[in-house]
């Protein structure tokens, strides 16, 4: 599945135990798709095993800097997350 | 306790670890520490930050490579001659300050930096400080930098998370219509690029 720019997503909770890309700060958040940017090993699972097939897309995700530091600037926080630590939102 | 002290306690313990590696492929025959220098050597020649504010210079002067750069930065790099075969695999992405939006650079979880642009990073971009604090507060780190933007000038924060790697290319000076491309290069910094000063 690819998702398009404009996509309304919310990410998933950060796995412990283990490397992940999905910052801490920025799970449980909501955010919109802007860019996609192709299918890469996924980073979680390739620690773990160098031989593991497993790829994923990658988006860039926008989400509004007041929604993850609600005392913060009236800005952007974009990250670049794996498909596998999003749900999109109807 | 001291942040400091911290950083460099760990970095010590990170440069033993290096040196048990290295000991360990020369016993092997595996490698040298003077071949480990020399590519190492080779890796940073070609990666200075001059390739940035070459770039800058020649976006800000001809827009049909500017429009590229955006689009796409690899192909404008290689078009430009600038050779990313060491970095192969890293796509880099070029954002652009207009006085709507200000840019700035960060790698949260580590230190990400697009290292054949700028060259090595400088050593706040890898502090924790830095890392947890332009997220949080662009704008208040952007003063300290010594760059005061408008009230109006919405910030964007990059964190490079995972395979991108980000430039900043700032917005062309006024009163600069008349310089010639390295006299333009010359003006760029590397803090520019990386969004922590205007130019």
């Amino acid at each position: 599945m690819t998702l398009v720019a404009g996509t309304r997503v919310r990410t998933r909770e950060q796995r412990t135990g283990g490397h992940t890309r999905l910052p801490r700060y920025l799970q449980h958040a909501q955010g919109v798709v802007v860019a996609s940017l192709g299918s890469f090993p996924l980073p979680d699972a390739v620690v773990a095993n160098p031989n593991d097939p497993r790829q994923s897309e990658l988006y860039t995700v926008a989400f509004p800097a007041w929604s993850i530091f609600p005392d913060g600037d009236n800005g952007t926080i974009c990250a670049d997350l794996f498909e596998e630590y999003l749900e999109t939102e109807s | 306790m001291s942040v400091h002290m911290h950083d460099h306690e760990r970095s010590a313990a990170v440069s033993n670890r290096v040196k048990s590696l290295v000991a360990r492929l020369e016993r092997e025959g595996i490698t040298t520490e003077a071949e480990l220098d020399s590519l190492v050597d080779s890796f940073l020649l070609s990666a200075r930050p001059e390739n940035g504010y070459a770039i800058v210079a020649r976006a800000w002067t001809d827009p049909s490579f500017k429009a590229q750069l955006l689009d796409d930065a690899n192909a404008a790099m290689a078009s430009m001659g600038i050779d990313l075969s060491q970095w192969a695999s890293v796509t880099l992405r070029v954002v652009e300050n207009t006085p709507e939006n200000h840019n700035v650079i960060v790698c949260t979880l580590c230190s990400c930096y697009p290292i054949a642009l700028l060259g090595p990073s400088p050593s706040w971009y890898k502090s924790l400080e830095y890392r947890a604090r332009v997220v949080r507060e662009p704008r208040k780190v952007l003063e300290e930098f010594g760059l005061t933007l408008p009230p109006q000038t919405l910030i964007t924060v990059w964190d490079s998370t995972a395979e991108a790697r980000y430039m900043v290319l700032p917005m062309r000076p006024a009163g600069t219509e008349d310089y010639a491309e390295d006299e333009l290069a010359a003006l760029v910094t590397r803090n520019g690029l990386i969004g922590t000063a205007p130019v």
